[in-house]
């Protein structure tokens, strides 16, 4: 893999992960928001403000660079050249000329709303600034959607809605369980106590298994309509190899998410199983780290059949 | 069937399960390196002078970044307009001078809309 294969994968990563992280940190707000008892408002509504706002604004800064070096990873694929000035020159052309330029001029505005939304619309009206983000969000991922290979059959295609539907699901589980296992679950287990958590952990459960419902369901559409010509590629090629470590990563995060539903929360709030709670989201959003960088690798990489 | 039999069956079964879902969940949208589906002349064929080269492609193609050149056998470029894609996108055309007998190449280059290049040639006879 040559160097800017290479950082092209970074720039990918960095873009969907901050993405999942504004996600993430919009839910989380809400769900900390909703946990009620005098003792814990207190440590939920600094959690739900400032922490999260801090989340949200130095994921959406990463994503704003990311968008801003989009143009010349673009030019370089299109046009082959990785050498810098050369594909730095064919930027306007980009812009100007290609299906990628308009969705990047849309993105732009987009990014605009949301920084607005985040940086002081939602501190003055905190509902017109969450239907702003709400919609951005949306907004992002369906331009997401349309620069996509799903989009080839024409804008609001099946494929597409299909491929929309999938990026919102990943986020949401992504975001949500990264931002909860790292950021919210520890500080509200040693600062709000185990129902608080179990009132977080609800929410953030039922959550992330419609995710899984709707990633299921896109999922089996796009296997019906592409996997049949990869098969082959499964096995024999580094792209199946690296789909089968995404295969296994993401085995491993169901399967500690079902032990914290089934273990933990779908038991009586204790301590001891706070702990063991807050432990197994942990490891949960490592592993969907580990999920998030695979993905960037693969997005990027041909079947080769 | 004896009930190591029946625990070892099922623990396969369940195994196969959890592998497709989680399978279903990863699954990604294919990523495109557009192809020609069809070349007018076709690859190492044998025709009269044609007007033109066509080639369709898997997907719809970046007007900007794809193009057909047609070479002779010494490696001189024969199209003496550039190529264009039409109002279907997955379709690209070169307009031909008269060509004389001889043997030719057709090369391509296809910047499908989700950014991915790919390119390829082949060849085909004036008779």
């Amino acid at each position: 893999m040559d160097f800017v294969s290479a950082l092209n994968i970074l720039v990918a990563v960095s873009s969907d992960s901050s993405y999942a992280l504004i996600v993430g940190a919009l839910l989380a707000g809400y769900w900390l928001h909703a946990v009620t008892g005098p003792p814990v408002k207190q440590v939920t509504a600094s959690l739900a403000g400032p922490v999260m706002r801090r989340v949200g604004m130095m994921s959406l800064t990463v994503l704003i660079v990311c968008h801003l070096v989009r143009p010349w990873f673009v030019a370089s694929s299109m046009s082959g050249s990785t050498e810098f000035r050369a594909a730095l020159a064919l930027v306007p052309t980009i812009l100007s000329s290609t299906r990628q330029g308009g969705l990047w001029y849309t993105n732009s505005v987009t990014l605009v709303v949301l920084f607005a939304a985040q940086s002081f619309i939602k501190a003055r009206a905190p509902s017109i600034g969450r239907w702003l983000e709400m919609t951005t969000l949306c907004l992002l991922a369906a331009t997401k959607a349309a620069s996509t290979h799903a989009s080839e059959e024409g804008d609001l295609s099946p494929a597409e809605i299909s491929e929309f539907f999938h990026l919102l699901a990943t986020s949401v589980w992504a975001g949500a369980i990264i931002v909860s296992g790292l950021v919210v679950v520890p500080r509200l287990t040693v600062l709000a106590g185990a129902p608080a958590l179990w009132s977080y952990g609800g929410r953030l459960s039922k959550t992330v298994t419609l995710a899984l419902g709707v990633l299921t369901l896109s999922g089996m559409y796009t296997a019906w309509r592409d996997m049949h010509s990869h098969i082959s590629a499964l096995w024999i090629s580094p792209w199946g190899k690296i789909l089968l470590t995404k295969v296994a990563l993401v085995g491993v995060a169901v399967l500690l998410g079902g032990s914290a539903r089934f273990r933990c929360l779908r038991r009586p709030a204790t301590s001891d199983r706070a702990t063991a709670l807050s432990r197994l989201l942990r490891s949960e959003a490592t592993v969907m780290v580990a999920i998030l960088c695979v993905s960037g690798v693969l997005a990027n990489t041909s079947p080769g059949i | 069937m004896s009930l190591n039999l029946i625990v070892k069956f099922r623990a396969q079964r369940l195994t196969y399960a959890l592998l497709a879902s989680a399978l279903v969940l990863v699954v990604p949208a294919a990523f495109a390196h557009t192809s020609p589906v069809s070349m007018t002349p076709a690859a190492d064929s044998t025709v009269s002078a044609p007007q033109s080269v066509t080639i369709r492609f898997t997907g719809a193609l970046e007007p900007k970044f794809s193009k057909i050149t047609v070479t002779d056998a010494s490696g001189h470029v024969v199209n003496k307009e550039a190529s264009v894609v039409g109002a279907d996108t997955k379709v690209m055309t070169v307009p031909l001078p008269a060509l004389p007998a001889g043997v030719y190449t057709v090369h391509w280059v296809g910047v499908s809309t989700d950014t991915h290049r790919s390119q390829g040639e082949y060849k085909f006879t004036v008779k």
